[in-house]
């Protein structure tokens, strides 16, 4: 398989005034179409930076970010857009969903402005959700909204799938769980999939890939990236 | 709230432009439409003749009181020399245009103010008394429609009848030629020793509107105030909105949301509400304005309570006007919120 997604010597400086704040530093990976990708670390390692970097949402200090041989850090703001509206499925640690619509709405948001969804109410049926589809987010428990909130995700049939901490608001059955549900997805459609998390729990059947090491705030911190996870 | 706030503000635009509207043309409709002559002037004796007078009318003003329902109202006394030319000096008309009749014996017709201030319908009965309290009942035949001070017009058989003597004619009404100067006329008028008095209607006419025009200024002022008091709540009423959905509009811009569309997201709910608001803003207008005009209400000055469909229009789109410059602004608020960081945040 091909390289999909490839991080070159990124790095990203904060600057307030004259403090330089190193989120990254020289980092750089390279992730294979199709698979599913878990990256570990201790709170405050850089991982959400690099999601937020890869999906479009931040910008890089330097290095080069390439996707399907795109460059995505060269883009500009209505490109990046663009890129995340058709390219990119978030999901995120605290579900996000819209509080004022129904299961399905919140799902048909995100939907409606690609150009090849899939149907809403068929996604939300394969997350098993059929039956509270008509149901507002404070109706539901935290696992089903995250289920909602990845059923959102895959509607839009994206390229990638990128998840921070899905699982970081859930016992550990549910997220195990919503974890396979991902996994499933990967393996169906072949969604690249890329997951944070900062449970090294989660990771203790993990088949070791590669180790990459960050160098953050000057101190070396250890962030691993698994290439699958076996639940 | 945002249709309270905004209903507020519509009618008060509403109320700011109707008292333009019931004032400013008041003194327009009074010389163009009821005293048609151009001049009247004092004069003692029988009218004469002057340069470009086309044709005069001699007529007795007198101040006496009228008596209705035991209140009494000191008014102006008309009495014209002949009522058949009355007409081409004073055009009586109810306030719906219908022409009135001069009344007959024992008749008066009254100016509106006075009727509305006192009560008085066509078909009622009034006394009419001079300082010696000589006098009498008249029935009220007509109502016409007048914006300065009060008028009875009366026959002069009915002066006879009532006062037991002839009316003393102190004025007369003049038309002037076409090509004729009423300044000069005015002023050869006053070369006469006989005259006393002379003024010129469009003088007093210009004279009103000045008066008016300071008058106009506070107009503005409510107008400016009231745009001022839209488009701060319009504004406070946005930035709370988009600060208590921050997290909302940052997960529509990481889903892909274009500019244009996560404007629309927020906006389309202001515009629809702004339309509500300024509908019901004018409605609310309508009666503000009714009250504010019977609470600056002057006894020698009639107003023209009306708020012209112009107006209201112009509240409407005023309104809607803000509220689009209030968005221009939001939607740079709306660009800058920062997606990484709204996430982050925990609930």
């Amino acid at each position: 398989m091909s390289v999909f997604i490839e991080f070159k010597n990124v790095g990203k400086c904060y600057h307030t005034g004259e403090v330089a704040i190193h989120a990254l530093k020289d980092v750089s990976f390279q992730i294979e179409k199709g698979e599913f990708c878990v990256i570990v670390g201790a709170s405050g390692a850089g991982k959400t930076t690099i999601l937020n970097i890869l999906g479009g949402m931040d910008t890089l200090s330097e290095g080069e970010v390439l996707l399907d041989g795109k460059v995505i850090s060269a883009m500009n703001r209505k490109e990046l857009t663009t890129y995340r509206r058709y390219d990119v499925g978030f999901v995120f640690q605290f579900y996000n969903l819209v509080g004022n619509l129904t299961a399905l709405e919140n799902v048909e948001l995100a939907s409606q402005i690609c150009k090849c969804p899939l149907d809403a109410a068929t996604v939300l049926k394969q997350v098993g959700l059929e039956e509270r589809m008509s149901n507002f987010p404070a109706q539901l428990s935290g696992g089903e909204q995250q289920r909602v909130a990845i059923a959102r995700a895959l509607a839009k049939n994206p390229k990638l799938l990128l998840c921070d901490e899905p699982t970081g608001a859930l016992d550990y059955q549910t997220g195990k769980a919503v974890l396979k549900l991902l996994q499933d997805t990967c393996r169906n459609t072949e969604t690249t999939v890329l997951v944070i998390t900062h449970n090294q729990a989660l990771t203790e059947m993990v088949l070791f890939g590669t180790v990459y090491s960050f160098w953050i705030k000057c101190q070396p911190a250890i962030c691993f990236v698994t290439k699958s996870v076996s639940l | 709230m945002m249709i309270i706030g905004i209903s507020g503000c519509t009618a008060l635009l509403v109320t700011g432009l109707g008292i333009k509207d019931s004032i400013a043309n008041i003194a327009d409709i009074q010389f163009d439409e009821i005293f048609v002559y151009d001049i009247s002037a004092g004069i003692d004796g029988e009218p004469i003749e002057v340069l470009g007078i086309k044709d005069c009318l001699q007529v007795s003003e007198k101040n006496i009181e009228m008596k209705v329902d035991n209140r009494t109202k000191s008014v102006s006394l008309i009495v014209p020399g002949s009522t058949d030319t009355f007409g081409d000096y004073v055009d009586l008309h109810t306030d719906k245009g219908e022409h009135i009749a001069y009344p007959e014996e024992m008749e008066i017709v009254v100016s509106s103010k006075l009727a509305e201030n006192y009560n008085i319908q066509v078909g009622d009965t009034v006394t009419l008394q001079d300082s010696a309290l000589t006098g009498g009942t008249v029935t009220v035949t007509g109502i016409y429609q007048n914006y300065f001070n009060h008028f009875v017009l009366i026959t002069p058989d009915t002066y006879e009848k009532l006062f037991h003597e002839n009316p003393e004619y102190n004025s007369m009404y003049i038309n002037i030629k076409e090509d004729a100067d009423e300044h000069k006329v005015a002023a050869n008028l006053m070369k006469d020793s006989k005259v006393d008095i002379v003024s010129v209607n469009a003088d007093i006419k210009q004279g009103v509107a000045d008066m008016m025009k300071s008058l106009n200024y506070v107009v503005l002022l409510v107008i400016i105030c009231a745009a001022l008091l839209a488009f701060i709540v319009i504004y406070n009423l946005n930035n709370i909105n988009i600060t208590e959905r921050m997290r909302e509009i940052a997960t529509i811009k990481v889903l892909g949301f274009y500019k244009e569309e996560t404007n629309s997201y927020i906006f389309r709910e202001n515009i629809v509400l702004t339309l509500i608001g300024g509908l019901v803003g004018m409605i609310l207008g309508h009666f503000l304005h009714a009250f504010v005009m019977s609470q600056i209400n002057i006894d020698a000055v009639s107003f023209d309570v009306h708020v012209t469909w112009l107006s209201y229009l112009l509240s409407m789109l005023l309104t809607l006007l803000f509220n689009q410059i209030v968005n221009l602004f939001m939607s740079r608020k709306l660009e800058t919120i920062d997606m990484a960081e709204s996430l982050k945040s925990v609930d």
